[in-house]
């Protein structure tokens, strides 16, 4: 039998680099330049440093994030950017005290971006951005009332900005070709095809995970103890939308990786999405009473049962797997 | 003078044990247990630049395991419920003992040899309460077991033989249901620590974290040729906290925590797996494979770099450097500067890279 399967497996491997190519002119690159392009026009939208001005722009940022937010591997893990951008969970409450302390100061080093690029990460990036434009405690932006809190919203979107188009940049330029050509001759990153498959796959369950773990796990907590507040942007109501939005990209990189050839798996994922999209609960507030509750878990069994089928179905046709190590601590 | 009697008493005790070493085993530098493609496991030979110099069949997987001082001999430990460990010999390819754990314990899946290569030592613990005990076993008397002690805590994991002959244990907190989950039953209590022990049990020191990380389990070890010990951890506390996960500490002093910089920190995931000292001893550097990448700090614990590399697991000590070894068969160099490729194999590496 071991021949047998071994030439399958074999033969079975030979469309791999045509998914990473795929992966990465159809989903990632289209990503990573969408969400560039939000964060400049969040940016400049920051000129008029109202709540109500920003916020739309803030979402459309929000909405490309959760194109990518899955893929956590190369530019986007250089020098801590992803964390940057996007530091949740925040189970200290990190973010809010760094802002006050800030504003209290009414510290100088926000007016260059070198000076911005030296605050705390927690005082960063989209969750930072959120806090400033939905958060009571932070009213100085919305009422523009204070000066420092509209030079700080406009700090915070420039280097969002900034760290947004060096990652598109990296990857265009760079990291896209050392991805594609792996396994060739002098590439020190990705020593054979199945490496690029694999860093693609990981990024689908890992994602899978976070979907399900966090953002549906965390709102959770235990049934006797259900955490509303800790759901991922619950003060400006997308908790709902974050999770449908990353289970749509996630659906997407799944169907250019297999290529259509896990239908199981896909139609899991589809059934995920369905389940999150027909929730009506978006900020996640529903899980303090156990029918709300089990609800979302519903939709958290549905994540986990995808997570279970990509890795039974699409892992084996790509010859690749969860990490050995990864997966089976000790 | 040498006298004929003497010269042919030499001649034949040689004829009769011929001492196989290293040498007869390729002279590998390290040894690494994997997994290979068709579903079987092997203990491998592995140099420095990345040959591989023997590649024995295992009836399960291999965790780590001890490589004997002199003689080419291997102890491996079965992965989990880890109930035996094997004594391999690295010239013919056979397994020559299995040793089983003592009744109601298991093998924490680390042990390592006396400096003479007379005694092995093995981490094991109670099934029931979590206990530490470390057995002893006579190498040159089929490797009977002559004795243990208490491993001064719950859980002992990694155990580390010490430039002066004394131990060091990782006794990392945690008791653990033998179920297929390995519930863990105690993460609220947990107090992990750092057990220096004389050979015959009696502890001469004994280092626990500071009360708020008393989550994070220590787990292994290495050691410093000036004494430094490095102690890599596993948090078990809320996933959004991200704790310290190596410490360096010696003896008379406090462990120094190593911080990494905000942004990086939860990339390691709260789990380090690994840990060696460079072949200079500048630098430490611990493998994260959950995160997919080493953290490398100098042997003061400053910050240097957190290369990327999927599922890296073992790491071992070459000069001005590092090897790794991964789940997906590959092998690097690590540098203060630079991640190159060694070797590509069709093996996923287990966790652990084996210094011979």
């Amino acid at each position: 039998m071991r021949p047998v399967l071994s030439l399958i497996l074999a033969l079975a491997a030979s469309p791999v680099a045509a998914g990473v190519d795929d992966a990465i002119d159809a989903h990632i690159l289209p990503g990573y330049a969408a969400f560039a392009q939000a964060t400049a026009v969040l940016n400049d939208a920051a000129g008029d440093c109202s709540a109500d001005a920003l916020r739309p722009a803030w979402n459309d940022a929000f909405d490309a994030w959760m194109g990518v937010s899955h893929l956590r591997f190369g530019p986007v893990e250089q020098d801590g950017r992803s964390v940057i951008m996007a530091f949740w969970p925040d189970e200290r409450g990190v973010t809010p005290r760094a802002l006050a302390a800030l504003i209290a100061d009414a510290g100088p080093i926000i007016e260059t971006p070198a000076g911005t690029a030296q605050i705390s990460v927690a005082a960063r990036g989209l969750f930072a951005l959120e806090y400033l434009l939905y958060d009571p405690q932070f009213a100085g932006a919305d009422s523009g009332t204070s000066a420092y809190g509209c030079a700080l919203v406009q700090a915070l979107t420039l280097d969002l900005a900034t760290v947004a188009a060096e990652v598109d940049d990296e990857w265009r330029e760079t990291y896209a070709a050392t991805l594609r050509t792996a396994g060739d001759e002098g590439n020190a990153t990705y020593l054979s095809d199945r490496e690029a498959t694999q860093a693609l796959f990981t990024s689908l369950l890992t994602g899978l995970e976070f979907t399900a773990d966090q953002r549906l796990g965390r709102p959770m907590g235990t049934f006797d103890r259900p955490r509303p507040m800790r759901a991922e942007t619950w003060r400006s109501e997308r908790s709902q939308r974050n999770v449908v939005l990353s289970l749509r990209a996630l659906s997407d990189l799944a169907r250019h990786l297999s290529d259509g050839s896990a239908p199981l798996a896909e139609a899991a994922l589809l059934r995920a999405v369905g389940l999150a999209e027909a929730l009506d609960d978006p900020a996640f507030a529903g899980v303090v009473d156990p029918s709300g509750r089990l609800k979302v878990e519903v939709v958290q069994q549905a994540v986990r049962a995808a997570r279970d089928a990509a890795l039974a179905e699409i892992a084996p046709s790509l010859g690749v797997s969860a990490g050995f190590n990864s997966a089976d601590g000790d | 003078m040498t006298t004929r009697r003497d010269f042919l008493a030499t001649l034949l005790a040689a004829a009769a044990v011929p001492t196989l070493t290293w040498a007869d085993a390729g002279s590998p530098d390290f040894l690494a247990a994997a997994r290979a493609p068709d579903g079987s496991f092997v203990l491998c030979g592995l140099t420095m630049q990345g040959r591989e110099t023997f590649r024995i069949p295992l009836p399960a997987l291999g965790h780590a395991g001890a490589s004997h001082p002199v003689r080419p001999e291997a102890v491996t430990f079965a992965r989990r419920p880890g109930t035996f460990a094997l004594v391999i010999d690295c010239v013919h390819g056979q397994v020559v003992r299995s040793l089983a754990s003592p009744e109601g314990k298991h093998f924490s899946g680390h042990g390592t040899f006396s400096a003479d290569g007379e005694t092995l030592f093995t981490a094991e613990i109670d099934n029931a309460t979590g206990a530490g005990r470390i057995g002893l076993w006579a190498q040159a008397d089929g490797y009977r077991r002559i004795g243990q002690f208490a491993s001064g805590g719950i859980g002992p994991h990694d155990i580390l033989r010490l430039a002066g002959g004394s131990l060091l244990v990782a006794n990392g907190g945690i008791v653990t249901a033998l179920d297929d989950e390995r519930t863990q039953l105690n993460l609220d209590t947990m107090r992990p620590n750092l057990s220096y022990l004389a050979t015959d049990g009696t502890v001469i020191d004994q280092i626990e974290l500071v009360p708020e990380l008393h989550c994070n389990s220590i787990r292994h070890l290495a050691a410093h040729s000036d004494g430094t010990v490095a102690l890599p951890m596993q948090w078990e506390g809320d996933e959004a906290v991200h704790p310290p996960l190596l410490g360096l500490h010696l003896r008379g002093g406090d462990p120094v925590l190593c911080k990494v910089p905000d942004a990086l920190s939860p990339r390691m995931k709260s789990y380090a797996g690994s840990v060696a000292f460079d072949g200079n001893g500048r630098n430490v550097a611990i493998t994260c494979p959950k995160g997919g990448v080493v953290t490398l700090f100098d042997r003061d614990g400053r910050f240097i770099d957190m290369p990327e590399r999927a599922d890296v697991c073992g790491v071992g000590a070459a000069p001005g450097g590092f090897v790794l070894t991964d789940g997906f068969g590959g092998m690097m160099q690590l540098r203060s500067d630079s991640l190159t490729p060694l070797a590509s194999f069709d093996l996923a590496w287990d966790n652990h890279l084996i210094s011979v």
